[in-house]
């Protein structure tokens, strides 16, 4: 046995020894060998060159290690069906970090960040997506019907949530690492080298977007996880430190608006914000269900009354496109929290108006009075429409004893806009049999009808 | 009559034209141009018709140009031109629209230096420039473009580096280029103080930031979680302490820049001792307050003015001072002690040790109290909280193979247990001196025990060459050398210095010492079962225990041999 042994350690140490040799010609050779192959398109070939450079290589390591590292990250996102994709970049992300250890530039240190929480993002959804295939339907599920409107909490294993906290973890020391690349190219910009062209260069301000998107998504990803071991309101006063510098480039507009979103709901509320903006960006891609999905979402983290309005209000604006009962039901939803904001007041009263006159249209009688009568009881632009529209309304409604309701509803709006409404007020006063009012209307407005008539006359 | 009258006028009308067009039988030939201007954008194209060259843009043929005829225009740096007309030409000019050719441009570098490096491009013939960076977020280690082909004005820069400038003509089958950057540390006297300065406040601010951030962290929970009351050690807090502690490290770069060149900013130090203050701030709201108080002291020697006296950075605080932030820290500060724990490398080194939580347990009867009780339930429970926080850091150290390490508590007394009684366990008090707690696996070791007071089972811990305190056999430690001394009836008077070692681990091989192997949580059998067992005389039986019958057996028999004997 001992024998054995020794032979293959005769055979094995050699070709080790071969494999650690320290040669600057090899390792050029292969450096050569990985950039032709990377020209080509073949990363898992270039891969191998240049690590076997990096092996061999004795100076000007570190660049070696940066094109390992830029190429295993070509491999990844070439590769889409490869095995072992997230090790790709996992060695991708490992590589920049020896080119850091090797060298402390700010630059190679945001490359390092970026790339390593890329691989945590990867990783988690892998891990997400791997766990939700494996959650069991519990036994009250919801119908499908209620499922895009009912959010039922994951119960995720002990041992996935271990794997999702290391997750986090990566993650975030990968954020840290573009900031304080960040801070570090500020501090050289601003203290070493006065600025020449702009106050801030082209570089910064890629850095501070990269820093804000990946901020953004990983708070997302893991309020899949129920934010299971992560901070999500460390990140507002970081997207607020990063968007005052981001203010100060070529687009302060994205910036700024990045900054208000993150602050919604008295800007100490992450959980709420993020699952908003998903919702915003649903909609905009005209995903209607997933929107007020991420919305509702939103909604069980939400604090104060005015951010669930908004948030209703947002959900109506959303389902208006083409589902206008239900717009109309959570413009209710957005007044019942927020009575005083005029918009949440025009929002719901013009959404009603909407849907009462769909019905009046559809000689839906009763349905149109349902509707508009809640949005006749508060000041808003068009209470005067609302009100002629309720009057309308009782007047053609199979319903008893509703004339004087008619006829107040009409008054009510005819106070509102006299020269608007009269026409209706009179002939609802007319039809009620109030001649004296109607007669008066007459008189007063005789010289508009008497336009009227004219314009109408050839 | 009329009628006819008027068809014969419009007969006479129209003759004298029908003649006149029968007159001029090439009608078609005259309408077409013979004097086609031919112009370019951009002018001084070279032209070619029908394979003859004709001239540099703008000129003037006097040709014909027909169906079939064929125009090619070239011009340096513009896709070549070609058109075959389909239909004969109308009009007097004939535009050629080139386009401008584009090449491969890529700038590259061996130097990792190169890395975040700005490239401006002017275009010389348009006033437009062209601006990239290296490996930004695409996963380049080069600078790869496409460019019109032509002249321009090359600028790459990088802080710290000097400026890369030069012309480049970008020709048709495209270029390498390859930089080498050299360093360009400015002179200290050059650097912008006010830079310096601006950078600091902005620090501040940010910190003062997360400062608020995390103080809310908790106070306004989210309507799911309900249990917001006293965290024990909240991780959320964990990201804010290192941003904080990053501000607080590049602060102080910048203050050590400063120092270099010789000067001094009070705004600088100001900003560092604020920023270190609500460090210290967050790590109160985490409890730890020992880590809390040492950056408040370190803050007070470096402020140049009363650090308490600033102002409170929170939102709509700012009629209160910094001090009232710190009070809470500092306060609970006074009531811990420093405990310096060392473990035993054994209780490292078994694996059976690790799930075994070590724990402490108040005293809370003890002759003197050096901590007034707690006067609110909620300071009780924050009392508790940090008794419990300690276990954690205690339990999470040893899981972490730390073998020597401090922890503060409340004042008091304690015993430290743990929940399967495999530790020593041992009573310490926490004071304003530092205390010692050494935690180390508990063996039995099986020892025949004393029956009458003259009857000696000792086991006493050897110093040097004297012997030091009696030690319960139950209670040994592995590693550390005994001295047993049994004197009694029936065993043979014995007296041994032994060193217990964990089952399966080095055996310690110590001169006139003896090893023996134990496992913690189950008595160690050495001196009744192992090979150097303790000796009974003739009269003890051979696993020591006494006999009574056999002893008044044996004494007549053996009276009764001697006798006949004799």
């Amino acid at each position: 046995m001992k024998k054995i042994t020794l032979i293959l350690a005769f055979l094995i140490l050699p070709s080790l020894t071969l494999a650690q040799e320290k040669d600057d010609a090899l390792a050029y050779q292969a450096f050569e060998q990985g950039r032709s192959a990377y020209a080509l398109g073949r990363y898992l070939e270039a891969i191998a060159h240049f690590e076997r450079a990096c092996n061999h290589a004795l100076i000007f390591t570190s660049a070696y290690y940066i094109w390992l590292g830029t190429a295993g990250e070509r491999a990844y996102d070439t590769g889409q069906d490869a095995p072992n994709r997230l090790d790709l970049l996992r060695k991708s992300a490992d590589a920049y970090r020896t080119a850091l250890d090797r060298e402390q530039d700010p630059d190679v240190r945001y490359e390092l960040g970026r790339l390593t929480v890329k691989y945590a993002m990867a990783r988690a959804n892998f891990v997400l997506e791997r766990e939700n295939n494996r959650q069991p339907l519990p036994l009250d599920f919801p119908p499908p019907e209620l499922r895009d409107s009912t959010w039922i909490p994951t119960r995720f294993q002990p041992a996935t949530i271990d794997s999702l906290h290391r997750i986090w973890h990566l993650a975030e020391g990968g954020l840290r690492d573009i900031w304080m690349a960040i801070l570090g190219r500020e501090q050289k910009e601003i203290v070493y080298a006065a600025p020449q062209r702009s106050s801030m260069s082209d570089t910064l301000q890629a850095y501070l977007s990269v820093y804000i998107e990946n901020s953004l998504n990983l708070v997302e990803t893991a309020g899949q996880a129920n934010f299971e071991g992560i901070e999500p309101d460390f990140y507002i006063p970081k997207i607020a430190a990063a968007s005052s510098r981001g203010v100060l480039g070529d687009n302060p507009d994205w910036f700024n608006q990045v900054l208000a979103a993150a602050r919604f709901d008295g800007g100490y509320n992450m959980r709420c914000a993020i699952y908003r903006l998903k919702g915003l960006r649903h909609s905009k891609e005209e995903e209607a269900n997933r929107a007020i999905h991420a919305m509702q979402r939103a909604l069980v983290y939400a604090r104060s009354d005015t951010s669930r309005a908004a948030l209703y209000l947002d959900m109506a604006f959303t389902a208006y496109r083409d589902d206008l009962p239900r717009a109309v039901e959570y413009a209710k939803y957005a007044y019942a929290h927020n009575q005083y904001e005029p918009r949440v007041c025009d929002t719901y009263g013009g959404l009603s108006l909407s849907l009462a006159s769909v019905k009046l249209k559809e000689g839906a009688y009763r349905e149109a009075i349902s509707t508009i009568y809640p949005v006749t009881s508060f000041g808003w632009q068009d209470r005067g429409e609302a009100l002629i529209t309720l009057a309308i309304a009782y007047f053609n409604s199979d319903l008893q004893n509703v004339g004087d309701r008619a006829y107040q509803a009409a008054e009510m709006a005819y106070r509102i806009a006299p020269e608007r409404y009269w026409e209706e007020f009179h002939r609802i006063a007319k039809s009620q049999g109030n001649y004296v009012q109607a007669r008066q209307l007459e008189e007063k407005h005789s010289s508009a009808l008497l336009s009227k008539k004219q314009d109408t006359s050839p | 009559m009329n009628t006819l009258r008027f068809i014969l006028f419009c007969i006479l009308l129209t003759t004298p034209f029908h003649i006149q067009a029968q007159e001029t039988e090439p009608a078609p030939r005259t309408l077409l141009k013979t004097k086609i201007h031919i112009r370019s954008e951009p002018t001084g194209a070279q032209v070619f018709i029908n394979g003859q060259e004709a001239g540099y843009t703008p000129f003037v043929i006097e040709k014909l140009l027909d169906i079939g005829d064929k125009i090619q225009a070239y011009a340096h740096g513009y896709q070549p031109y070609t058109r075959t007309f389909t239909t004969t030409v109308l009009a007097d000019t004939v535009h050629i629209a080139l386009i401008r050719q584009k090449a491969h441009l890529e700038i590259r570098s061996d130097q990792l230096a190169a890395l975040g490096a700005e490239i401006h491009l002017r275009f010389a013939d348009q006033d437009t420039t062209i601006t990239g960076f290296i490996n930004i977020g695409r996963g380049n280690v080069a600078y790869q473009s496409d460019l019109f082909v032509g002249k321009y004005r090359l600028e790459i820069s990088k802080p710290g580096f000097n400026l890369i400038e030069q012309d480049l003509f970008l020709p048709p089958r495209g270029k390498l280029i390859e930089i080498r950057f050299t360093r360009n540390p400015l002179p200290l006297t050059e650097l912008s103080i006010p830079g310096l300065v601006d950078i600091a406040d902005q620090y501040l601010a940010e910190s003062a930031q997360l400062l608020a951030a995390a103080l809310a962290i908790g106070e306004t929970a989210p309507a799911v979680e309900t249990n917001a009351s006293i965290r024990l050690s909240d991780p959320r807090l964990t990201p804010f302490i290192e941003d904080l502690k990053y501000y607080s490290h590049q602060t102080r770069e910048l203050e050590r820049t400063m120092r270099l060149m010789g000067k001094s900013e009070r705004s600088l130090l100001r900003a560092l001792s604020q920023i270190d203050v609500y460090r210290g701030i967050v790590l109160g709201k985490y409890r730890r307050f020992s880590e809390a108080h040492r950056l408040f002291r370190e803050s007070r020697e470096l402020s140049p003015f009363p650090i308490e006296q600033e102002p409170n950075p929170l939102p709509g605080k700012t009629s209160q001072r910094l001090g009232d932030l710190m009070r809470f820290a500092e306060q609970w500060h006074t009531h811990l002690g420093r405990l310096d724990v060392n473990v035993n490398a054994a209780w490292l080194a078994i694996r059976n040790m690790h799930p075994n939580t070590l724990r402490f347990e108040q005293v809370r009867f003890t002759r003197d109290a050096p901590v007034p009780p707690a006067t609110s339930p909620r300071e009780q429970a924050m009392y508790d909280s940090l008794v419990v926080l300690a276990e954690h850091i205690l339990n999470d150290n040893i899981a972490n193979r730390e073998q020597e390490f401090s922890l503060t508590l409340p004042k008091g007394h304690y015993m430290l247990k743990d929940t399967q009684n495999m530790a020593i366990p041992i009573s310490f008090r926490i004071s304003d001196a530092p205390a010692f707690l050494p935690i180390s696996p508990r063996v039995s070791l099986w020892l025949p025990t004393a029956k009458t007071a003259s009857d000696t089972v000792r086991l006493q811990t050897v110093v040097g060459d004297e012997l030091g305190p009696i030690v319960q056999p139950d209670q040994i430690t592995f590693g550390r050398e005994y001295a047993l001394l049994v004197k009694m009836g029936d065993y043979k008077r014995h007296r041994e210095n032994i060193i217990l070692y964990p089952t399966g681990g080095i055996k310690p091989v110590w001169p006139g010492v003896t090893a023996i192997a134990a496992t913690p949580g189950t008595e160690c059998m050495y001196y009744k079962t192992g090979n150097k067992k303790l000796e009974t005389s003739i009269l003890g039986n051979i696993q020591g225990k006494r006999s009574g019958i056999l002893k008044y057996l044996l004494i007549p028999i053996v009276g009764i041999g001697v006798a006949l004997a004799l």
